[in-house]
């Protein structure tokens, strides 16, 4: 291999690094910009009039242990209950799921609880299809079971809807036990950066990839663009791409207060099996190729950069050894090698970026973090970009040996219907590179 | 929880004066700011050094892409003259304003430009949009004489204040983002990487951030901030470690480091000068301080009152606005680095003045706020604003208008593009070094202190400085010379004689001898000599230091003997270095010792001192070879120092000469021994005779019939050299015109071929050169024996004769070799000269003394 062809393909990989860790930085920090966005980013200060109506679609399988829990809490949101419809939808070979619910409605006083049932393949984007179809509200949204959900997000939605211009509207969606794993202040920071900040970036291109759960969208555009599509391991990230297309507008909400409140993963292996699953729909979504027929380059660039980005880290990662034979046994051009050495600081500054978000997490939630979490941070770094490498490897190993089917997690004896994580999409800043 | 009580600058300030009446205010001030700085900037200050530096290393790093012209040592950090090197690259190098220098100085003038209006912006904007505080700032930072002598200059300073002013510019801009936030980061990276001292500003900052910045932007800004601004000058320390040049460098047995290194050189450069408090009054801070007051009063004491000012009112009325608060702690920091104890520059105002313009301005715009709002109030700035430029014109001292500077530095150049050979080794003020190696042809030009040092150059000049033909001699080079950091140089300009010479106009004191100058505006181009009169000069000056006793005595040990003919050696060699003091000295003390003779004003021969120190006349009779040198000795130091009063002494020492020392026997008018008065037998020396020094003396003293002496010596050698088949050391001539043997008067050995017939070679060997046929018969007879001699009684005397005639006749030996083994060997490396004794020292004395009168193609190559 000669030396110029060496040079050049480290160059590349450094400017396309730098380029990604640059972009990742900039929608990291998209929020902390100016205090004008940061005051945007929040929920209303006040809320206007009800005026828009919820059907809030609840998909479940075998859950018959929460959907009772649910429905309660749900039903104490702090907004007219003719404007809001729970309709849970499962199927008809599901009964413990319909009696519960039946039963729970009855309890707790809810009139306006409906069961949807059907019949046939079980399939989380078919349920909310068939929802769809029978929604008799104007805006659809989406909660998972366990789904710790604020009261005020209906008059926080609504008052949104009012005052801006919006079609679809995320929430905020946030991991909270942050000490219960060693990965887990990493994860927790994904979803902290990617609802509090990255997505706004997102929204402010007109291209989101959707997260899973407390996502608002009116009827009528899901309809407009045919639903959810029933093929894909993460029908939302496809969703948001397809109402992109379609020229609807987006809209990001994050409040400490009224965020929905999720656990991370509870353990290593349901980590990476997750996010295998995460990044095998992100590699299906790329095939499918509807992202390319977004209107414009940045869009197109920025969706398929933040796609491909858990699989272009793994390469990178899993060539370090490649980079480091290169770095030990040639003599590069100096400025190139300098060159290098700009991701790998931008790494780092993405490192300290996390730890103050750590921080700010807490203050947020009112949660104490102790120094010593800070300091498993900065440890737990670089094997978790280890534990982001293994899933992207594990996804295009099963998309590229045609295992599409679903990887069942081995949860404790709830059997969910489907991918109702709310979902960051991460692209990683890990730099590793010859020196 | 820090609680810094700031206010913070207000996001929304109301304008104060329309648009249009700011635009042309600010267009007038950019106006006077460029216009005094452009008039008369190529004339004053005069090119330093460190501008050709920069210059030079821009170019280099333009054309070459390398760091310097030479090794990079880490000595600053390379952006400001990548910088430079951009600009000249867009400019054509020197070609679109007549030389690098003069475009360096075109950049300096929009870098002030731009700086002023920086310094506006900086202002207002750190005031809640007071024009009043930015024009005032404007107005100090471009009026002041102090800062137009420094930012005419290419300094790195200059380029380093404009990235400080566009950092703060950025912070201080509303809404504060963390786009702009990271962008002054690397903006204040980016100055520090141009001047390394900027980080002393840093602190500055982060009042700045702190403030600008609330709630959970606060410490993204600052994180940010810091991430930005020391990732990039991180960078600087990773290019040091991609080329294995961070870490110290090992040092071989001599203590040589084997590379450069950047921890190294910074070590250097933190130990750069002597410690002393600031307190102390031989403090560099004080003499920096000095210096500055006597160039511009006016700035510093109305920039500093106005900080004090700033300051009280912060601490007594709690005035605690963050622009003020900034402001005053970008002053004290830098402050801080001056005081530090270390070496100040002159130069390091230059990035305290746009803030201490600024305390200006925001002084004045506080002292409006007294008035209410309105119409009053741009009336007191406007006072204000006069009564700082009248202070200016009255105060300030207004040379920078007029003073040319720069005249002889580039007349220097041109003398030097007219009269040197393009490959010659030159080291010099850089300041010749764009013109003179990046335009000019002239490849062996070098930068005096990189000359010194840099192992490449060197070994370009094979580390000898003898091989460093000449020294181009500034203020700069001088003020190096004299604190003793370029010893090398210092022996070029020992060992050098001045060629060319351009002080006419300067405001210098110049005292070469002392080291000292005072001003830059004077250029000298110094040749260095020849290796012969290297020698030469170093021979002298330990002969001086070692023998010469008294007020002008040769005396070699106590107790001693002095003879006239080692006085003539000590004027000779006085004459030849033109050291007239030690000549007058020299032959003050013979004839207060020696010239004490009854019947003619000729010297007695010998004195003796004693182990007391005391001495006396040991006897009256004269040496006439010593006698016919100090005559020829006293014309020449007429000549050479137009003293008519030697002159006449050596006319009235020549008669008495002649009528003493000369006498006719047998038809021939012949040199005599000594002035003994005898008239019978005559005792005769044939190594006393000098058709050299006769034929000289015949056109200055045409009195005498010097021709004469010369044919017949020749016709007297002749007979000798038949009779005795060779020339003794002494012969006697009876009055009957008869050859005897001198034995029985001056001893055994009289009649041989020996040391005082070697002493005859060298006056034969230049006869011969000059065509004289009669000596080349002589020394047909004569060459043959001295190999011989040689060869019985090898020596110095035998060695250093053999290794003359060798020079000019082909015996068989290689001159060179001989030179080698019979006089180079006598030389101690240490003090380049002999150690030995005074009869040796005549005879290598004697061999490099010959060398002067050869032709070239009959040299040899010095060691």
């Amino acid at each position: 291999m000669s030396h110029e062809i060496v040079t050049a393909f480290v160059l590349t990989i450094a400017v396309v690094l730098l380029v990604q860790a640059v972009a990742s930085l900039v929608q990291t920090l998209y929020i902390w910009d100016s205090p004008e966005r940061i005051q945007a980013a929040g929920r209303p200060a006040t809320f206007a009039r009800p005026k828009h109506g919820f059907t809030v679609l609840l998909p479940a399988r075998h859950e018959a242990d929460v959907i009772g829990e649910t429905l309660r809490k749900l039903g104490e949101a702090r907004y007219p209950s003719h404007l809001v419809e729970l309709m849970v939808i499962c199927t008809a070979d599901d009964t413990e799921t319909i009696a519960a619910a039946e039963e729970a409605a009855r309890e707790h006083d809810l009139s306006n609880v409906t069961v949807l049932v059907f019949r046939g393949r079980p399939g989380k984007s078919r349920a909310m299809n068939l929802g769809l179809e029978a929604a008799r509200h104007e805006i659809v949204t989406i909660f998972d079971s366990e789904d710790d959900v604020s009261p005020e997000i209906f008059s926080i939605v609504d008052t949104l809807y009012q005052r801006r211009a919006i079609d679809v509207l995320q929430c905020g969606v946030q991991l909270m036990d942050h000490d219960s794993h060693w990965f887990s202040a990493h994860n927790v920071l994904e979803y902290f950066f990617w609802f509090k900040s990255r997505m706004h970036y997102f929204a402010k291109e007109g291209a989101v990839p959707l997260g899973g759960n407390t996502v608002f969208f009116r009827a009528s555009d899901l309809r407009e663009v045919d639903g959810w599509d029933e093929h894909g391991l993460t029908e939302d990230a496809d969703l948001g791409i397809r109402l992109s297309l379609a020229g609807k507008r987006f809209g990001v909400m994050y409040d400490a207060e009224h965020v929905t409140r999720e656990e991370v993963p509870h353990s290593t292996g349901a980590f990476i099996k997750q996010r295998t699953r995460w990044n095998q729909g992100f590699l299906q979504v790329i095939r499918k190729g509807d992202w390319l027929r977004l209107p414009s380059l940045r869009q197109k660039v920025l969706i398929g950069s933040v796609l491909t980005a858990p699989t272009f880290m793994a390469i990178v990662i899993a060539c370090a050894p490649l980079f480091i034979l290169i770095g030990l046994t040639m003599k590069l051009p100096v400025l190139v090698s300098l060159l290098t050495f700009v991701p790998l600081m931008l790494a780092v500054v993405m490192l300290a970026t996390s730890v103050l978000g750590l921080y700010e997490f807490g203050k947020d939630q009112g949660l104490r973090i102790s120094p010593y979490r800070y300091l498993a941070l900065v440890v737990s770094f670089i094997p978790y970009q280890g534990l982001l490498m293994v899933s992207a490897v594990r996804a295009g190993y099963r998309e590229v040996t045609g295992r599409r089917g679903w990887e069942k997690t081995v949860h404790t004896g709830r059997h969910r219907i489907g991918a109702a994580e709310a979902r960051p999409v991460l692209a990683p800043v890990m730099a590793q590179e010859a020196a | 929880m820090t609680t810094l009580a700031v206010r913070p600058i207000r996001a929304h300030a109301k304008p104060r004066a329309s648009r249009r009446t700011e635009v042309v205010l600010v267009v007038a001030v950019l106006v006077v700011s460029a216009v005094l700085h452009a008039w008369n900037m190529f004339g004053y200050p005069y090119f330093e050094n460190d501008e050709a530096t920069y210059l030079s290393r821009g170019w280099a790093f333009i054309t070459e892409g390398q760091l310097d012209v030479n090794t990079y040592r880490y000595d600053h950090a390379p952006l400001g003259w990548m910088g430079i090197g951009g600009w000249l690259g867009a400019t054509g190098g020197g070609a679109l304003f007549g030389g690098m220098l003069e475009a360096g100085r075109v950049l300096m003038l929009l870098v002030h430009v731009a700086n002023t209006f920086l310094v506006y912006l900086v202002g207002k904007r750190l005031t809640h949009g007071r024009i009043t505080a930015g024009m005032i700032a404007a107005l100090v930072f471009a009026l002041s004489p102090l800062g137009i002598y420094f930012q005419r200059r290419v300094l790195l300073d200059n380029l380093m204040v404009l990235w400080v002013l566009l950092a703060i510019l950025l912070l201080v801009r509303r809404p504060l983002t963390l786009g702009r936030t990271i962008g002054s980061g690397i903006a204040f990276g980016v100055a520090v990487l141009t001047k390394l001292n900027a980080a002393f500003f840093g602190i500055g900052f982060l009042v700045l951030l702190w403030a600008g910045a609330a709630g959970p932007q606060r410490k993204h800004a600052v994180l940010h901030w810091l991430a930005s601004a020391g990732g990039t000058v991180l960078l600087f320390f990773v290019y040091a470690m991609l080329n294995d040049e961070l870490l110290p460098a090992p040092v071989d047995a001599d203590g040589v480091p084997a590379r450069v290194s950047l921890v190294d050189t910074f070590g250097l450069q933190l130990g750069r000068g002597d410690f002393a408090w600031p307190w102390e009054a031989e403090s560099s801070f004080q003499l920096a301080v000095g210096s500055w007051l006597v160039k511009d009063q006016f700035t510093m004491v109305i920039g500093a009152g106005a900080t004090l000012a700033l300051l009280a009112m912060m601490v007594l009325r709690r005035f605690r606005d963050a622009g003020t608060v900034a402001v005053v702690v970008f002053i004290l920091s830098y402050c801080l680095f001056l005081a530090r104890g270390g070496i100040v520059i002159d130069l390091y105002v230059v990035p305290a003045l746009p803030f201490l313009a600024l305390a200006v301005g925001i002084l004045v715009a506080r002292i409006t706020e007294i008035a209410p709002p309105g119409a009053l109030r741009p009336v007191i700035g406007s006072a204000a604003a006069v009564a700082i430029v009248a202070g200016y014109v009255m105060v300030a001292d207004q040379k920078h208008l007029v003073t040319d500077e720069t005249a002889n530095q580039v007349a220097a150049v041109e003398w030097i593009e007219q009269e040197v050979d393009p490959d010659a080794v030159i080291a010099a003020d850089n300041y010749v070094y764009p013109e003179l190696a990046q335009e000019g042809g002239y490849s062996g030009t070098m930068y005096f202190f990189n000359a010194e040092y840099d192992p490449e150059l060197r070994e370009s000049y094979a580390d000898d400085w003898r091989d460093i033909e000449y020294l181009v001699l500034t203020h700069e080079v001088l003020d190096q010379i004299a604190q003793g950091t370029v010893p090398r140089m210092a022996e070029v300009l020992a060992h050098s004689e001045l060629v060319a010479s351009y002080t006419s106009g300067s405001s210098s004191f110049i005292d070469l001898d002392a080291r000292i100058s005072t001003n830059g505006d004077w250029v000298q181009v110094w040749r260095t000599k020849s290796r012969n009169e290297i020698v030469l000069q170093d021979a002298w000056e330990r002969f001086r230091d070692d023998w010469l006793v008294s007020y002008g005595q040769v005396l070699e040990d106590e107790p001693g003997t002095t003879t006239s003919l080692d006085q003539a050696l000590a004027l000779e060699q006085a004459l030849a270095q033109d050291d007239q003091a030690a000549f007058r000295g020299i032959w003050a003390w013979t004839t207060d010792h020696l010239r004490h003779r009854e019947a003619d004003s000729l010297a007695s021969w010998q004195w003796i001192t004693d182990e007391l120190g005391d001495g006396e006349l040991a006897s009256p009779d004269t040496v006439c070879a010593a006698d016919q040198r100090f005559i020829g000795l006293l014309l020449d130091a007429a000549d050479a120092w137009e003293l008519g009063g030697l002159r006449a002494e050596a006319s009235d020492i020549a008669d008495d000469w002649w009528s003493r020392c000369t006498f006719t026997v047998d038809g021939l008018r012949l040199v005599d021994s000594s002035a003994d008065g005898s008239v019978d037998d005559q005792l005769v020396n044939p190594s006393y005779f000098d058709p050299v020094l006769y034929r000289r003396l015949a056109e200055e003293l045409p009195d005498h019939d010097w021709q004469r002496l010369v044919d017949d010596g020749y016709a007297f050698l002749g007979r000798v050299a038949d009779e005795r088949g060779t020339v003794p050391n002494w012969v006697v001539l009876t009055q009957d015109g008869e050859l005897e043997r001198a034995s029985r008067l001056t001893g055994a050995g009289a009649d041989r071929f020996g040391e005082d017939t070697l002493r005859l070679v060298p006056t034969l060997l230049r006869e011969e050169l000059a065509g004289e046929e009669r000596a080349s018969d002589i020394l047909d007879t004569l060459v043959p024996q001295l190999v011989s001699y040689a060869a019985d009684s090898p020596g110095l005397p035998a060695g250093s004769t053999l290794a003359m005639v060798a020079q000019v006749r082909d015996i068989g030996y290689d001159p060179a070799a001989l030179y080698r083994t019979q006089v180079a060997s006598q030389i101690d490396p240490d003090t380049g000269t002999w150690d030995s004794t005074l009869a040796d020292f005549a005879w290598t004395y004697s061999w490099h003394r010959f060398q002067r009168s050869l032709p070239t193609d009959v040299t040899v190559p010095l060691a």
